[in-house]
C-alpha cells in the first residue's frame, strides 16, 4: 500500500497559519480525507481556506489591541520627553551661568530615556495575557486602563504646570550659579523683583494697554530697554 | 400584552428592561451554526470534522469547507452550546488526534427553539408548497 503525503508547504501554512481552534484535529481530519481518496487541489482548497480564517481571527482579535498599546506607548513616552525638554529649557533659562547648566541638559537627557524606557516597560507589563503577568500587576481591565490614563494625565498636566510656575527673570540665580558680573551689571541699578510667567505676562499686558501709540513696552516693570536686553513686544522674553 | 400582571408597576418596569437585556444579548444561530448542531445532535455516531462535514455536504448538496465547520464549532462551544473532547492519536491520522463534539442541554434547546421557530415561519407559506407566491 502507497502512502500518500500531503503538499509539505500546505501543512506549514495550515500549521504557522490556520486558525488557533483545535488546529491539530483540523490538520488531522484533511489528512485523513486525503488519505481516503481526496486530491492535492482540494487539499489545497482547505488549507488555503483556513489560512484565510486564520488570519481575519487574527487581524480582528490582534490589531485594536496593537493600536491601542501603540498609541498609548506612543502619548505617554511623548508626554515624558516633552516633560525632559521643558525641564532643561526651565534649568537653562533660570540660571544660564556656572557648571550646573551644562551638567543638566545631560542629566535631564538621560532622565528623559530612563523615564520613557521604565514608563514603556511598566505598560508593556500590564498589557501581556494575563496568565504571564507577576502578580504585583494583576488587575482589572478598567482599572488597568484607568491608571494608564491617569498616569499620561498627570504627567502632562504636572509639565505644563512646571514650565508655567517656572520664574522669568535671571535674577532668581544665587550662590554659584549666579550671573557673572558682567551680565549683571545693567540689571544691578535696575533691581526687578523676579515674577512668575503668569505674573509677567499680565503685568506686560496691563502696560501694552496703557503706552501711547509708538511707545515700546518691555516685558519687566521698570526695567530701561538698555537692561531688559533690547527684547521688546516679540515675547522673546518670555521665553517663547 | 402584560407580561407579568401580578406585579407592582416599578417592578413592572425593572422586569421590562431585563427581558429587553436579555434579548439583546441573546445571539441568533447562523444557518451553518444551526446545520453544525443539528449535525452534532445525530445519536447514532461520535460527531467530529469530517463526519460533520460529509453529513451537511450529503443533507445540503453543499460541500463545506473544514476550516468553516471547525469556525462554526467553535462559536457554538463558546456560546455553551457544544462540548468537546479529545480522542486518541491513530496513524492513518499522522498520529493527529479527533475531536469530538456533543451537544449540550442549552444547545438542543436552542435547536429546538430554532425548529419550531422556522416551523411556525414557514407555515401557510404556499411558495413552500409548489405553489406560485
Amino acid at each position: 500500500m502507497i502512502i500518500r503525503h500531503p503538499p509539505r508547504v500546505a501543512d506549514w501554512l495550515l500549521l504557522h497559519f490556520g486558525p488557533a481552534y483545535h488546529r491539530e484535529s483540523l490538520s488531522g481530519d484533511l489528512l485523513e480525507e486525503y488519505h481516503q481518496g481526496r486530491t492535492t487541489a482540494w487539499y489545497w482548497k482547505q488549507t488555503f481556506a483556513a489560512v484565510g480564517i486564520g488570519v481575519a481571527e487574527r487581524v480582528r482579535t490582534t490589531i485594536p489591541r496593537v493600536a491601542a498599546s501603540t498609541l498609548l506607548r506612543f502619548l505617554t513616552e511623548a508626554t515624558a520627553l516633552m516633560g525632559a525638554i521643558a525641564l532643561a529649557q526651565q534649568v537653562r533659562h533660570v540660571c544660564p551661568a556656572g557648571w550646573f547648566p551644562a551638567m543638566a541638559s545631560a542629566v535631564t537627557f538621560v532622565a528623559g530615556i530612563g523615564l520613557c524606557l521604565s514608563i514603556g516597560f511598566y505598560l508593556s507589563m500590564t498589557m501581556r495575557p494575563h496568565r504571564d503577568r507577576p502578580m504585583g500587576l494583576r488587575r482589572s481591565v478598567p482599572i488597568k486602563r484607568l491608571s494608564q490614563a491617569l498616569l499620561v494625565t498627570a504627567l502632562s498636566a504636572g509639565t505644563l504646570t512646571w514650565a508655567g510656575a517656572a520664574p522669568l527673570d535671571l535674577h532668581q540665580c544665587s550662590g554659584s550659579n549666579a550671573i557673572p558680573a558682567s551680565n549683571a551689571s545693567a540689571s544691578s541699578s535696575n533691581a526687578v523683583a523676579p515674577m512668575s510667567r503668569p505674573t509677567a505676562i499680565r503685568v506686560w499686558t496691563e502696560q501694552a494697554k496703557m503706552a501711547t501709540p509708538g511707545q515700546r513696552v518691555f516685558p519687566a516693570a521698570g526695567k530701561s530697554p538698555a537692561a531688559s536686553t533690547d527684547r521688546g513686544l516679540d515675547g522673546s522674553a518670555l521665553g517663547y | 400584552m402584560d407580561i407579568a400582571p401580578g406585579l407592582a408597576p416599578d417592578l413592572r418596569k425593572l422586569d421590562n428592561f431585563i427581558i429587553m437585556e436579555v434579548m439583546r444579548k441573546r445571539e441568533y444561530l447562523s444557518q451553518l451554526e444551526l446545520m453544525v448542531l443539528l449535525s452534532v445532535m445525530r445519536p447514532s455516531r461520535d460527531a467530529y470534522g469530517v463526519l460533520i462535514s460529509r453529513d451537511i455536504a450529503e443533507k445540503s448538496g453543499r460541500e463545506v469547507a473544514l476550516a468553516s465547520v471547525y469556525a462554526a464549532l467553535e462559536r457554538l462551544e463558546r456560546k455553551g452550546l457544544l462540548s468537546s473532547a479529545l480522542g486518541e492519536p491513530t496513524s492513518e491520522r499522522g498520529g493527529k488526534a479527533r475531536t469530538y463534539f456533543k451537544a449540550t442541554a442549552a444547545g438542543v434547546q436552542e435547536a429546538r427553539d430554532a425548529h419550531s421557530t422556522l416551523q411556525r415561519l414557514s407555515a401557510g407559506l404556499p411558495a413552500l408548497r409548489g405553489g406560485t407566491t
